[in-house]
Parts: structure tokens; C-alpha cells; sequence
């Protein structure tokens, strides 16, 4: 029931096959311009058209933000768009460096190039998450909602608390810990991303372990309370881990999102002051070939 | 005070509610000498007795209103305030807080009384309506202040200890207003609710079930005292702890007050009217009654006889309200006057040959009258079209893609629709005109209730219903002295959903047909664990193989997968069709066969990791198989970017119609809360409007923002909660970032601005059937996560 189809290799692979062959094309016009221009470089005919080619890709990769959310266009497809911005963001990487002939500096030249490289890494890693982490989201199970989730922990934490009235003090003392326990240290999303503090959560058999070990503690009379209290506890710390994962894989989907977006607006700015400056510098004989 | 030439009056109108307020104002455009005496305010029912902001409605909308006054839908409110703009700019002459107490016949005249004054009058128009005059139930410490027949405001009651006294609509109404914040109880004279609305029902027996409403059923009310109420039982007394009390027991028409003025009743029943003319005049010259005290108890209507009663009065004749309409309509009819052309149709149509005058004209003024030429298709097999179709003159047939060779033609007197219109599913057949024909084309709702109404037609229609179903499902051709032979003995079973048809391992003693909804087909593992194996929609037929079987015992369990109604054919009766059509048995026996193969398929390839339910359970589960046009989320590819819902909700003028997250997931896949279009679909059972909420010929069900007047029912039917009722617009969530936002604040606004939508109505998915490219949620899906399916997808779903 479900096709294959992502991103990747949406409409029969269309953009791929454009990237191929225009990566091809680019290669073997580069040779022949590396050959005859023994200098290549920016600021001549072909190094230019390189950079228009760049700069539209730029424009049109941009676009895609708008496009996103132009919600009434049948301009293309939003899934076509995205398959574009992939490939063709993909290509930049390879336009640019030969319009400025492979030649970098400590300048504001290569300062754009540089943020559209972080630009397009980030892509890259956006593209791999969005493949590979909807398929990990589904073995956490259906989509806790922030509301279901209080709801559901505040449930068995009630029940605790009801199991653990009028009982004996250490009785007490270890529903309190039940209560706190799995609950992560860290609650920051990029703490949740690299498992910061939810790596000193309790994992399930540790604490299985633990209630074992103080079973012969409890008093006689306490013991099927007892019970009752590990199995909410387990089931809280299931939930607890359950919701922990998905958050993660959220933020995960989400995070490279937070490089992507602000680095390219600074490359579009970096890039408007290149060629503001080398147009001022260099006046416009430069496109005449 | 003037009193006329010789101090007498034209006409006393008594009761200054919709049907007096018309007559006095079409007493005055005719300059007649009349007076208007009301004991309370104008329009005092609504006024004292509707709750605050309550929807007037302007039923029957097919009829044109003839008054003076406007009359339009609206707001309790709304209603008054143009009512009393017209009293105050047209000078109409009324005395208010002055009943009349008295009307005494002397010389020809009449001398009205009332506590202040007496007026002598050539005529009397007696419109005091019904409502104004709550029934009591004549007990001690009725009167009390604590005891009302009325409820103002829910608002004002919280955390007290109620009783609603009655047990009918209204009472039940009122005791769920308040039932959210109080104890509510409930005291009823009979053991069970009677002819109530279905949803009230519904509602309140889940409220008793769940004790939030106690209902005291055979009781009744001894006394009232403060702050106790004494109910009595047959066989024991109840002192009950009451803060307030609300007597809702129905309103009568004040018989006493106008036996004493003369006038004679049609029977010593309660519910019994003054004997009238056509005139609205009484048994006694001279005193005319109108509006609900004489049976209208619509105010379109009641406004529609204040008019007429004065023009009666002045000598002009008045054709009823509907002829020009009638007129236009029934022109293909042949006939000079309408009363002929309806005594044709009457003589034409068996289905509506017995019906009362007054209601077969108001059948014909919301039905349409159409012509069709030979060859020409009234509709085509699969349409979305539920409308019902009696043949007037001409020949029409039938023809079934399944079956072409078969041949089954309609004649004048016979009717077809009623599939779609009993079981609202796609039209089962295609119909063709084979000489020129008329028909009357009746709207689902109108034919509804009037089968609702009459039950002689409800009888035909559902036997036509279940000949066809049969028919169809068996694909054969049933005679009809066949069927006569066999119809008594059928029996029409209704299931809820989840309800078990027939089990595994029964003895079988008959045949069913699915008439309306849908079932689930399920077996048993070895390991006892259930696991479904098919789904049949209405149409279809099972309980056939045990049978065919030697031992006659049931190899599945068959239970409802939604709200469904069978027809059962007892054992006896399918062999004597058997024996009629020897091709049935083996075609039966063919199709055994391959579903036999069909289930060892569906077992072999039954999920590892989900033993007991299989996609097709979780489809039926989730009521997915009723649907025609559903979303459906893929889990695998989905990036949680709520893109779909930033796209419906720019696309619907800021307000979503899709709740992502929320909704079922199974199988790796994900049906967001969003309106599926269902066969059969729940919420468009009751829409006060009528029409706001439909099925259009696509098959999309969608709201008529201007027609809506939010009143929640649709949304309350969906079981799917993908109706939302809106408050004001939202203005579009803040997006994430702040880069987001300047991308958004850079975009051109390209797109049209969508249309506001106005406050308190009810909105849902409406396929965007406005803008090209089909749905936005499925297209702005970066991923291609989103997707839509039809029915057709789910006969082919393929398991992984």
C-alpha cells in the first residue's frame, strides 16, 4: 500500500537524473575552461557565468522557503521542490568552487562560500533524518500528544500515591522514589537529542533489579501493595522513556533546521556584499568576454 | 377611547403573539376598526418563555410567508426587536397586560371583558396560541417560588440540587442544560421516554446510565415544599432534596375559557382543536380562531393565518399560500386547477394516494416536478445523489453494471431511489427514461419525513426496499407474487455497531441481506484469539455457506462494523427461492469457493507481530472502510512538520479543519482528525436548516457557512470528532523562529484571501473543492507522507 517514493527519488528519480548529467556537463566544461584559461578565476567571462549559474541556483534553492509555504500554487509540486532543493543544493558545492577557480582566501568570497557549504551540510543531514528517523519514530508507537502524556503520568502518579497511604515509612520513602524515578536530568532539547540525562534515567531492568533487592524489606502485610507499586512504576518509566524517544526524534527532525535556516540567511547576506563589492571594484567590463 | 361610529369594532383580536400581531397588522393596512388585547407583552411566549439567544427558526422554508410583519431566522432577540419595531412605527393599536377573560354573545355582537375595560366587537379573533399556557401538574406548592415552568438561563445554576417535572423534549432539553454543573433529577409519569427526538434519547439514557441525570420514572409529584419535593410511586413515596424545581409537562390549548365562549372541540381527547371552517371560523359566527390554538403551531404559519383571517373577514377570497407555487410546479401535470392536477397525482401515485390534502401539497411544494425525454439518464450508477423519485407517467429501467443482462423497468405509480435514501450509499443502479417521462423528484429529508409520518407509506417503501436489496444482493429477478409469498415472513433486524450477527459454531436457520451499514466477517484462531477476515457493505449477502452445508453450522462470526440493518430470510423461504432460480445455488457455491480461497489468503499472510487483528480489522475498527474519500498519514515518512495543517488552515481562512496528531494509528500508518465523507455518513441525520450540512454530487460533505446556525448537531453525530465548531477566527499560530517568520512576513501574498469565517458555526474538511490542484493538506506534504484514498483502495489493500 505505501510506495516507495521519498524525496530522493521522487518522479521516477527526475532530479537525480538532472544532477547527474548536469554534474557531468559541468566537469567536462570546466575542463576545457581550466584548459585554455590557464587562470581561472572569477572575474572572467566564464568564472562570471559560473556565478550567475551559482547565484540563480541560490535564488531558486531560496525559494523553496516561500514555496513552502505558498499553500494555494500548483506551481509544481511541494514534494518535486524539495527533491530540487536537494539535488540542485547538492550541485552548489560544485558551481561555485569553479567560478572562483578553486581559489580561496581569508576574505568575504569565501566566507559566502563557506556558509553555503554549512548551508548545504545541514541540508544533507536534514535529508538523511527525514528519511531514516520517521521509520525509528514508529517503533515508539503512536504520537503522544503533550496533553495525553500529563494525563497519563499524573494517573499512575495518583495511583502511587493512593497505594502509598497509610502505609510504613520505608514503604513511603520508595514510592517517592518511584515517583521520581526515569525522570530525566536534563530537559533542554539538545540534551534530549544526545541522551544527556536520560542516560542516568533508569532503564526498566535496573529497576527491576533494585525492587527485587528490597522485596524482603517490606513488611508481610505490604508486599502485594508492593507489587502493584513496581508494575505502575514500570509502566511509568515505559511511558516516560516512550515519550522521551519520540521527543527526541521531534527534535532531531527538527534541530538541523536551527543551522540551516539562520546560516543561509547570513550567506545571502555575505553573498549580496560579494558581489556588491566586486562589482564596485571591477565595474561591469568584467562581463564582456 | 374611541370605539367607532356606534363605539363597535370590526374585530378584537385577542393574543398579541405571531398569528395576532399579523392579523392586527393587516387589520390596520385595510383601515379596519380592531384592537389587540394581550395579557402579558408582544410576542409574550418567546419572550417569557424561549431561553436567552435561542435560534428562531423559520420552518417550513418552502413555504412563502404572506404578513405584514418580517419573519426571518434569527436570535430570540433578533425576532422581537423587528416584531416590536413594526408594532411601534405602525401604530398598532394593542393593549397589553390586559387578558380577556370573557367573550359574551349579545344582539349580533360580542362584548369582550377584561379586567379594566369591555369591548364590543362584530368579530373576534381568537389567537392566544398554545405555548403561553403551560400545563400544571395542579399539585400543592406549585406556586411556590422555587417551582418554575420555565428556564432562563443554565448559566445561572451551579452545584444545586435540581428536578425537571416531564418527560418530554423540552423537559429533557432542560434537564441536560443543566445537568453539567448541578445534581439533576428527573420525575416521570410513564416507564420509559416516548417518541423523543433520537439524539435526546441518546443523550440522556448515557447520562442516567452514568448517574448524572436520575430519572424517576412512574412517578409523579405529590407537593412542593421548600426545598423538598414528594414524588410518589406506586407503590412507595420519595421526599427528594430540590433547590429548584421546573415543571415541563407540556402546554394545552385553553379549552375551559373558550367552551365557555361557545365554541365547540373536535373530541374529548386532550390533545383535541376548536372545530373550524377553511375560514377559520368557529361554530359560532363571528369568533375566528388562528395560529396554534387552532393547530399551526409554526409561527411562519401562525403569521400566514393572521393574514388571512382578516382578509377573509373583509370578504376578499384568499388562495392558500402555496398555489402560485404549486401553480409553477405542477405545470407538466395535466389538469386546469391545482386541485385537479393533485387528484391526478393522487390517482397516478399509490405511495401518496392516501395522504391528506394539506400534506400532499406540501410534499409536492419541496419536491420538483421534471420532465425527462427518452434515453434520457436520471442518474447514473455510483452517483452521490440520495434523492427519491416517484413515476408519474412513463416508463423508466433500471441497469446494473454487474448484471447487464438483467432487465427491470419501472412504471407510472412505481417509485425508485430508496436505496440510496434508507441506506445513503451511492446510487445502486443506473436509471434510463424509455418514453418520455414526468417524476416527482422528492429531497431525502422531505421523503424521510413523511415516511417517518405515514406509516402505510413507510411499509411500501421499505418492502420496495428489501425486494431490491434482495435483488440486487442475489442478482436475480424476484416477482413479485414471489415475494408477496415470502415478504411477511421477513424479518428487519437493526444492529449497533460491535452488535454479533451470528457466531461461529450456531446453528444456522437463515439467510441475511445487508440493507444499510456494514459487517465484519471474523473467525477463530486456534489459540482463541479473533482475527476478521472480510468486510461486506450493504448490498451484500452472508450466512448462505452453513446453509448450503450439511451440518448447517456457522463457520464465522458475523457481527455490525457500524450501525446496520439486516433483512433476514428464514431457512424455508431461501430454498423456495433456491428452487425458482437453480442458478443461484451454483453461482452461490462459486462464490463460496473463492472465498474460501480469499480467507486461507488473508490467514497466511495474518502479521507476525499483531496476531489478532489484521489491517483490515483496524480499518474497520476505525470506521476507515465507511469512508469515501479519507487522509491517511504514511508513519514511515512522515517528519511530524504539521505542513498539512499550516496548509488547511491557510487555505480556510485560519482555521484548520485537520488535527494531525490526535486520531488512530496502526499498522504504521496514521488517520489524522479529518472529515472522511462516509457512506452512511452520521452527521447528516439532523441539521435544523436542513440543508447546511450535505452530500453534494461529488460525494464531498461540506457546511454552507451562510446556512450553518451553529447549533452543533452534525459535529455532536460525528464519531470521528473531525467537525469543529468555531468561536471567532484564529488568528494563524506564530511560527516557530524567528527566521520562520521572516520568510513569512517576505512572502507575497499570492493567493486570493481566503473567505472569513463567521463566528459559531460548524467547519470541517471540505476537500478544497475551490482551488485547483485538489487538497492542500495532500500537497503540501514535503514528503509524500499525506495521501487520500477512495473506496476503491481498501478492495486491494496489500498486507506487509
Amino acid at each position: 500500500m505505501y510506495e516507495d517514493e521519498n524525496v530522493l527519488n521522487y518522479n521516477n528519480r527526475f532530479w537525480f537524473k538532472i544532477f547527474i548529467i548536469s554534474l557531468v556537463l559541468l566537469i567536462i566544461s570546466y575542463i576545457f575552461y581550466a584548459y585554455y584559461q590557464r587562470n581561472p578565476n572569477g572575474a572572467n567571462f566564464v568564472g562570471l557565468l559560473y556565478g550567475v549559474l551559482g547565484l540563480l541556483a541560490i535564488l531558486l534553492l531560496m525559494y523553496y522557503g516561500i514555496r513552502k509555504r505558498t499553500y494555494n500554487t500548483t506551481f509544481g509540486t511541494l514534494k518535486g521542490w524539495l527533491s530540487f532543493h536537494i539535488y540542485i543544493g547538492v550541485l552548489t558545492l560544485v558551481i561555485v568552487p569553479m567560478h572562483a577557480g578553486f581559489k580561496f582566501g581569508i576574505n568575504v568570497h569565501t566566507l559566502s562560500f563557506l556558509l553555503m557549504a554549512i548551508v548545504v551540510l545541514s541540508g544533507l543531514f536534514g535529508t538523511y533524518f527525514y528519511i531514516n528517523f520517521p521509520v525509528k519514530f514508529t517503533k515508539y508507537g503512536k504520537e503522544l500528544l503533550y496533553d495525553e502524556f500529563d494525563d497519563e503520568i499524573n494517573k499512575f502518579i495518583n495511583q502511587m500515591y493512593i497505594l502509598s497511604k497509610k502505609k510504613s515509612k520505608f514503604f513511603v520513602q520508595k514510592c517517592e522514589e518511584a515517583i521520581s524515578y526515569g525522570v530525566p536530568k536534563g530537559q533542554k532539547a539538545w540534551q534530549i537529542i544526545f541522551n544527556i540525562g536520560s542516560k542516568n534515567a533508569t532503564s526498566e531492568s535496573d529497576y527491576l533489579t533494585q525492587i527485587n533487592k528490597d522485596l524482603h524489606k517490606i513488611q508481610e502485610s505490604e508486599r502485594d501493595d508492593y507489587q502493584r507499586l513496581a508494575v505502575l512504576s514500570l509502566q511509568k518509566i515505559e511511558l516516560q522513556n516512550r515519550f522521551l524517544a519520540q521527543m527526541r526524534i521531534k527534535n532531531i527532525l527538527e534541530v538541523w533546521l536551527y543551522i540551516h535556516l539562520p546560516v543561509s540567511f547570513a550567506m545571502l547576506v555575505a553573498l549580496t556584499i560579494h558581489i556588491v563589492s566586486v562589482i564596485y571594484y571591477n565595474g561591469f567590463s568584467m562581463f564582456i568576454p | 377611547m374611541s370605539n367607532g361610529a356606534e363605539g363597535i369594532y370590526d374585530a378584537v383580536i385577542i393574543g398579541a403573539g405571531p398569528a395576532g400581531l399579523s392579523a392586527a397588522a393587516r387589520a390596520g393596512e385595510n383601515k379596519l376598526n380592531y384592537v389587540l388585547l394581550e395579557k402579558g407583552v408582544i410576542a409574550n411566549t418567546l419572550d417569557y418563555y424561549y431561553q436567552y439567544g435561542k435560534y428562531v427558526m423559520s420552518q417550513p422554508i418552502s413555504i412563502p410567508l404572506r404578513s405584514d410583519l418580517q419573519f426571518q431566522a434569527g436570535s430570540r432577540e433578533e425576532v422581537l426587536r423587528s416584531w416590536n419595531d413594526y408594532a411601534s412605527k405602525h401604530t398598532i393599536k394593542i393593549q397589553t397586560r390586559e387578558p380577556a377573560n370573557e367573550i359574551i354573545k349579545k344582539n349580533g355582537l360580542f362584548e369582550v371583558k377584561t379586567p379594566s375595560n369591555s369591548y364590543n366587537t362584530r368579530n373576534v379573533i381568537v389567537a392566544i396560541g398554545k405555548l403561553g399556557n403551560p400545563r400544571k401538574p395542579g399539585v400543592e406548592g406549585e406556586d411556590l417560588d422555587h417551582v418554575s415552568d420555565r428556564l432562563v438561563n443554565p448559566g445561572s445554576y451551579s452545584n444545586q440540587d435540581l428536578l425537571v417535572v416531564g418527560g418530554g423534549d423540552s423537559a429533557v432539553e432542560v434537564a441536560l442544560a443543566l445537568s453539567e454543573n448541578n445534581r439533576v433529577s428527573m420525575s416521570y409519569r410513564k416507564s420509559e421516554f416516548f417518541r423523543m427526538n433520537s439524539e435526546l434519547l441518546k443523550q440522556i439514557n448515557e447520562k442516567s446510565e452514568n448517574k448524572q441525570i436520575n430519572v424517576y420514572f412512574n412517578s409523579n409529584v405529590k407537593s412542593f415544599e421548600k426545598g423538598f419535593t414528594t414524588l410518589i410511586f406506586p407503590d412507595r413515596e420519595l421526599r427528594l432534596k430540590t433547590d429548584y424545581v421546573f415543571i415541563k409537562i407540556g402546554a394545552e390549548v385553553p379549552r375551559p375559557f373558550l367552551e365557555r365562549c361557545g365554541i365547540n372541540f373536535s373530541s374529548e381527547e386532550k390533545n383535541a382543536l376548536p372545530v373550524k371552517n377553511d375560514k377559520y371560523e368557529t361554530n359560532v359566527p363571528g369568533i375566528y380562531v388562528v395560529g396554534a390554538v387552532g393547530g399551526k403551531d409554526l409561527i411562519k404559519s401562525a403569521l400566514n393565518e393572521g393574514y388571512e383571517v382578516i382578509e377573509y373577514l373583509i370578504g376578499n377570497e384568499v388562495e392558500p399560500v402555496d398555489e402560485p407555487l404549486l401553480k409553477e410546479k405542477l405545470l407538466p401535470i395535466p389538469g386546469a386547477s391545482v386541485n385537479e392536477k393533485l387528484a391526478y397525482i393522487s390517482s397516478k401515485v399509490p405511495l401518496v394516494a392516501k395522504i391528506q390534502t394539506q400534506l400532499l401539497r406540501e410534499f409536492l411544494t419541496q419536491s420538483d416536478i421534471i420532465q425527462v425525454k427518452k434515453d434520457d439518464i436520471i442518474f447514473e450508477e455510483g452517483d452521490y445523489s440520495t434523492t427519491f423519485f416517484s413515476i408519474v407517467e412513463g416508463v423508466v429501467q433500471a441497469i446494473f453494471e454487474k448484471s447487464p443482462d438483467k432487465e427491470v423497468f419501472l412504471r407510472s405509480g412505481e417509485f425508485f431511489g430508496e436505496m440510496s435514501l434508507l441506506a445513503d450509499r451511492r446510487r445502486s443502479a443506473t436509471i434510463k427514461a424509455i418514453n418520455d417521462s414526468v417524476l416527482i423528484e422528492t429531497p431525502r429529508r422531505t421523503m424521510l419525513k413523511l415516511i417517518n409520518s405515514e406509516p402505510p407509506i413507510k411499509r411500501i417503501v421499505d418492502e420496495a426496499f428489501s425486494l431490491n436489496t434482495l435483488q440486487a444482493s442475489l442478482s436475480i429477478n424476484i416477482f413479485s407474487y414471489e415475494f408477496k409469498e415470502i415478504a411477511p415472513k421477513l424479518e428487519i433486524l437493526e444492529f449497533k455497531k460491535g452488535d454479533i450477527i451470528c457466531e461461529e459454531g450456531d446453528v444456522a436457520d437463515s439467510l441475511f441481506v445487508i440493507r444499510r451499514g456494514s459487517v465484519k466477517i471474523s473467525k477463530k484462531s486456534k489459540d482463541g484469539s479473533e482475527f476478521v477476515i472480510n468486510y461486506l457493505p450493504a448490498g451484500n449477502y452472508f450466512g448462505e455457506s452453513a446453509l448450503l452445508k450439511v451440518d448447517n453450522i456457522r463457520i464465522a462470526t458475523v457481527s455490525a462494523a457500524t450501525t446496520t440493518e439486516i433483512v433476514r430470510i428464514l431457512v424455508s423461504d431461501f430454498i423456495k427461492i433456491l428452487q425458482r432460480h437453480p442458478e443461484l445455488e451454483n453461482r452461490i457455491k462459486a462464490e463460496m469457493e473463492s472465498r474460501k480461497i480469499e480467507t486461507t489468503s488473508v490467514l497466511q499472510i495474518q502479521r507476525e507481530d499483531d496476531k489478532d487483528t489484521g489491517i483490515i480489522a483496524d480499518f474497520i475498527k476505525h470506521g476507515v472502510v465507511e469512508s469515501t474519500d479519507v487522509l491517511i498519514i504514511d508513519e514511515t515518512k512522515c517528519i511530524r512538520c504539521d505542513n498539512c495543517v499550516s496548509a488547511c488552515e491557510a487555505t480556510h481562512g485560519g482555521q484548520t479543519r485537520l488535527d494531525r496528531r490526535p486520531g488512530p494509528s496502526f499498522s504504521k500508518i496514521h488517520i489524522p482528525i479529518a472529515c472522511r465523507h462516509c457512506e452512511g455518513a452520521p452527521c447528516l441525520q439532523d441539521c435544523p436548516p436542513g440543508d447546511a450540512i450535505i452530500r453534494d454530487f461529488d460525494g464531498v460533505v461540506k457546511i454552507d457557512p451562510d446556512t450553518c446556525i451553529g447549533c452543533g448537531n452534525c459535529a455532536k453525530f460525528c464519531p470521528y470528532g473531525v467537525i469543529f465548531m468555531v468561536g471567532e477566527t484564529k488568528k494563524p499560530t506564530l511560527l516557530k523562529g524567528f527566521f520562520d517568520n521572516a520568510i513569512n512576513i517576505i512572502t507575497p501574498k499570492k493567493s486570493k484571501p481566503a473567505p472569513k469565517v463567521k463566528k459559531g458555526i460548524a467547519v470541517k474538511c471540505d476537500l478544497c473543492y475551490n482551488i485547483s490542484g485538489g487538497p492542500a493538506c495532500v500537497r503540501s506534504c514535503p514528503t509524500s507522507a499525506a495521501f487520500r484514498v477512495k473506496p476503491e483502495y481498501f478492495k486491494k489493500v496489500e498486507f506487509r
